[in-house]
């Protein structure tokens, strides 16, 4: 019989703890509290982000030739939508990179799938007038933190691997529901709340393969956003495993998000754009740092 | 000198990967091309048994005409501008047309895709006419459902493999 989802939070003691960095962008970005002063606050109480921050600020996406900046003048030159991304990014890959074994994924897979899905929910939010693109990018980013959850869960049980031999081409959630009682959203969701994460936090994640359609009380565009930006990197192949592209598209979310096929195009160069592009600005900070 | 070109490495046996939007040719029979996770996107082999060149392209959509400013940048993102960058980079490294062999793999859809997107049947169909148009057999693929695929040829001797939901299964030669 399927155990509860409070049983499964309470066994997954294997689980890393969120970032406590995260919790706090993300509660100051639901709050509408993001200011420049606090996220320098952030910054400078963690020696890992002041580095990565003054990596950025002089790498080649943002720096200057022959100028060098300090934490200061980097904190002003990033703003507060590259320091929020670089912060939320680098808290979120601590978790992401090694996630995915269930799914047979490889190292930094779900990760990348999570820079992805952001850029593109950023994009839609910025596109239609949503209130707070930032929201939806930090969406993005956790929307399969569940998969951390079904790792854990499956780590302890045999045969490991019980997706590797699902039905090709039905639903991946029912298979999952299947093999552990629950799907991926639902253990992602429990886990937000888990973790005291923004209320609109845990519902993206809840409904990020099934957004409630408009008119029904649970319907936010915020979830329609991400479920877009989830779609856009199946297409794209990043982070699939043995889920595959097994999930459906909400005819709501068809209708507004992706009306036409060149749209779902625009949207999957997105999605790959941001990847190569977070590859590029690790590579240059790396190399800022080791010149 | 063109990054996808690799001629022949040290001896050692090496693995070079294929990224999204990527491609690469090499005529070291010591290596192996691989390219993961192919969704939507086609992954093409082509070698050429006799010069032991072949290479590897990791397309993502079908055609450039809607980027031509991407295409200018990434040409391998789309069929239309990598396919002809494939073949080019495997002549020029020995590869004769008439010998190529030519596998595809990937075009996967999304569950219960309607009519409107078809993203991996677009490339499937875009690639067979690009291929049609000059007179190129596809000898082996495994495309379509909702799979996601791991594409790896082997430079010693051509053959093709695909890792698939756990499973591991011969490309080409065809059984």
């Amino acid at each position: 019989m399927a155990d509860s989802l409070n049983q499964i939070i309470g066994m997954l003691d294997r689980l890393p703890a969120l970032p406590a960095t995260l919790m706090r962008v993300t509660g100051m970005l639901a709050d509408d509290a993001l200011e420049l002063p606090e996220l320098a606050a952030v910054v400078r109480s963690d020696e890992a982000l002041s580095a990565l921050v003054l990596r950025a600020a002089n790498s080649a996406t943002y720096g200057v030739p022959g100028r060098e900046f300090d934490i200061q003048q980097g904190l002003a030159r990033l703003g507060i939508r590259n320091i929020t991304a670089l912060i939320l990014k680098h808290e979120s890959s601590s978790i992401l990179e090694k996630a995915g074994r269930a799914y047979g994924l490889r190292r930094k897979a779900l990760s990348q799938a999570a820079i992805g899905g952001s850029a593109v929910a950023e994009l839609l939010a910025r596109e239609s007038g949503f209130t707070s693109p930032e929201l939806a990018y930090t969406c993005g980013l956790l929307r399969d933190i569940g998969k951390i959850g079904v790792d854990a869960l499956l780590a302890a049980r045999d045969p490991a691997h019980p997706f590797a031999t699902r039905e090709p081409d039905t639903g991946f959630l029912e298979a999952e529901r299947e093999a552990l009682g629950h799907d991926h959203t639902q253990i992602g969701a429990a886990l937000a709340e888990h973790w005291d994460l923004p209320a609109r936090v845990a519902g993206a994640i809840r409904h990020h393969h099934t957004p409630p359609a408009p008119g029904t009380p649970e319907h936010d565009d915020l979830y329609d956003i991400v479920h877009a930006g989830d779609i856009a990197c199946l297409w794209a192949g990043l982070g699939i495993g043995y889920d595959g592209l097994a999930y459906e598209v909400a005819p709501h979310v068809t209708k507004k998000h992706l009306p036409t096929r060149q749209r779902a195009e625009e949207l999957i160069l997105a999605a790959v754009d941001a990847t190569i592009e977070h590859d590029q600005q690790t590579r240059d900070q790396q190399t800022g740092a080791s010149a | 000198m063109n990054p996808a070109l690799e001629t022949v490495a040290n001896g050692s046996a090496t693995q070079l990967v294929v990224g999204v939007a990527d491609y690469k040719v090499t005529r070291d029979p010591n290596a192996s091309l691989v390219t993961h996770a192919l969704g939507s996107c086609i992954g093409v082999t082509v070698y050429d048994p006799n010069t032991k060149v072949g290479g590897m392209l990791h397309f993502m959509l079908s055609s450039s005409k809607n980027a031509r400013a991407k295409a200018e940048l990434k040409p391998a993102m789309f069929a239309d501008t990598g396919v002809p960058l494939l073949f080019k980079d495997a002549y020029k490294l020995g590869a004769k047309k008439e010998d190529l062999i030519v596998c595809a793999a990937g075009g996967a859809e999304i569950l219960g895709d309607c009519e409107c997107f078809k993203i991996g049947s677009r490339n499937r169909t875009i690639l067979r006419k690009l291929f049609w148009k000059n007179e190129i057999l596809i000898a082996s693929e495994d495309t379509g459902g909702t799979r996601s695929r791991t594409l790896q040829m082997n430079m010693d001797d051509g053959s093709v493999e695909i890792r698939s939901q756990g499973e591991r299964y011969p490309l080409w030669p065809t059984a």
